[in-house]
């Protein structure tokens, strides 16, 4: 008996997606592959010495990436800080009054600030705060890391927040809660879950940022400040600068970090998955 | 009790921007009693309820007239939150909080109101309003795990534990038992009865079925296109409907 027309289709179709799926998933693989073997070498010939000495100035031996590092965390500290709550407090308003004029306002203005070129936000926070305080500093990069992450927090918050039933909430106006009430005690306890994942993403997006760093954080990677109010380095900054360097140290510096970039942006992801428990509806 | 109605309703009207829902009804419901709404889909019977407890306030295109009395209070001209204290409300769809835990579903009303001094007496308020509901025997054991892991019927009459909780003097029933199987709807109906006789508790609840109006109600409404068309003792109404629509309702062809 010949095969059945509609069973060849089938598999043809079958075969096609799998090999599109591959497709896809290729360059992502190579990616990750490229920097696990290559940065994994780095790092293990470095050891501990990597992460507790300072970028090496051309040629010569591999040293470490310790200020970028710090400063990395450090940004991550602050522009969490001020992008977080901001981008948080927009969602909820946008979802819980989104005719309101300040609703209406923050969906606007977040939707063009995703838009924004990130070498453009660098821009704005050089001309709005390295300028005016004389100096760049770790502050004014995590002011512009901040502006990066903002729309993308609030976008996610916002969907994470649209996607709890109205039935849940008419409950909870039924039992008498206040507006804020059920905003606090009903729709963000249930989406937790897409809040916190939309918290992570927005920092890792801002995170594995060059172009708001490039004129704001001042690429002080010689010595360690901790001082928020004097220039920083970060990891893309460090990468961006020595993975075209004519040096091979410099270059394999740069490997070696940007698996360490990658690690951390993976961290977070695994902490989203741990610390908030899906609501299951 | 002092009020001649559990609720009064005079010259109700809702539009929903320039749709009007529900035209001009009057209803006089008289305490601890249960009256049935009743009506095809889209008559307005959901909006009625929600024009009670005023839920009307959170749909921005929703515009209402005339007056809302329950047990003497003037419900559109009182704070909204008092509102809707005295009464409880089960929708159509189970909706326990999913991410509380059996007990706080019932407990967080009376939290949030301060109806309660003690742990102990909120204990027995949240085993009262579970009993209440005939679901205490089910869950006794698993207060708490989450509703989600209830039945369906269960979780409905965790919702209306959660209303009652709040010792309402009006419960406001949408279809409660629309999505829920027979035996849990037997369950359900039985709870809503005791509540009106033995609590003291006016019931509105709309219904789609004649034959759960006749089995728990005391009065029938029957509300066509927005308008009130009947209102009476069920069994006058299912015996003897006075008008032609109604009567085409019972016999299931409208």
């Amino acid at each position: 008996m010949p095969p059945d027309r509609r069973e060849v289709l089938d598999y043809a179709v079958k075969g096609l997606v799998l090999a599109l799926a591959t497709l896809a998933l290729l360059p992502v693989v190579h990616l990750i592959g490229e920097a696990v073997v290559r940065g994994g070498g780095v790092i293990l010939e470095a050891g501990v010495k990597f992460f507790t000495e300072t970028p090496p100035p051309p040629g010569g031996r591999v040293y470490g990436i310790l200020t970028s590092l710090v400063g990395t965390l450090e940004l991550a500290a602050i522009s969490a800080a001020i992008g977080i709550p901001v981008a948080f407090m927009a969602a909820l308003l946008a979802v819980e009054f989104p005719s309101s004029l300040p609703g209406r306002l923050v969906r606007i203005l977040s939707r063009t600030l995703l838009e924004v070129p990130t070498v453009i936000v660098g821009m704005f926070v050089f001309v709005a705060l390295v300028e005016p305080m004389g100096t760049s500093s770790i502050l004014a990069g995590a002011v512009a890391l901040s502006l990066v992450m903002l729309p993308y927090v609030a976008t996610y918050v916002e969907s994470a927040l649209r996607s709890v039933p109205h039935s849940y909430k008419e409950a909870g106006y039924a039992i008498g809660m206040t507006r804020a009430q059920v905003a606090f005690r009903v729709i963000v306890p249930i989406a937790r879950r897409g809040i916190a994942t939309g918290f992570l993403l927005g920092l890792a997006k801002a995170l594995g940022e060059t172009a708001p760093l490039l004129f704001t954080l001042g690429r002080a990677r010689n010595a360690l400040n901790l001082n928020p109010l004097g220039p920083g380095d970060a990891i893309p900054l460090l990468i961006y600068d020595y993975a075209m360097a004519p040096y091979e140290n410099m270059r394999e510096v740069a490997w070696g970090a940007a698996l360490v970039l990658i690690i951390i942006l993976l961290a977070l992801q695994i902490v989203a998955r741990f610390t908030a428990k899906e609501v299951r509806i | 009790m002092a009020e001649k109605y559990g609720v009064l309703i005079e010259g109700l009207s809702v539009w929903y921007g320039n749709r009007k829902i529900l035209q001009d009804i009057n209803l006089k419901v008289p305490p601890y009693s249960v009256l049935a709404v009743m009506g095809p889909s889209g008559s307005g019977k959901s909006t009625l309820l929600r024009a009670i407890n005023r839920l009307l306030d959170y749909i921005p295109e929703a515009r209402v007239e005339g007056r809302v009395v329950v047990y003497g209070v003037d419900v559109y001209n009182e704070n909204p939150y008092r509102v809707r204290r005295l009464m409880g409300m089960v929708f159509q769809t189970p909706n326990p909080f999913p991410h509380m835990s059996i007990y706080d579903n019932v407990a967080i009303g009376p939290r949030l109101h301060g109806l309660v001094k003690s742990k102990e007496e909120l204990d027995k308020l949240v085993e009262w309003a579970l009993r209440e509901a005939m679901l205490w025997e089910e869950v006794k054991d698993r207060l708490d795990e989450p509703p989600t892991k209830l039945s369906g019927g269960q979780q409905q009459r965790l919702a209306l534990a959660r209303a009652l909780a709040l010792k309402p003097r009006l419960l406001l029933l949408d279809e409660p038992t629309a999505n829920i199987d027979p035996q849990n709807a037997r369950k359900l109906e039985e709870s809503i009865r005791r509540i009106a006789s033995e609590e003291g508790i006016t019931v509105i609840m709309v219904t789609h079925t004649p034959q759960q109006a006749l089995r728990v109600s005391d009065y029938v409404a029957f509300i066509y296109n927005g308008r009130l068309v009947e209102f009476g003792r069920t069994r006058d109404v299912a015996l003897n409907p006075s008008h032609e629509l109604t009567a085409m309702y019972f016999r299931g062809e409208i």
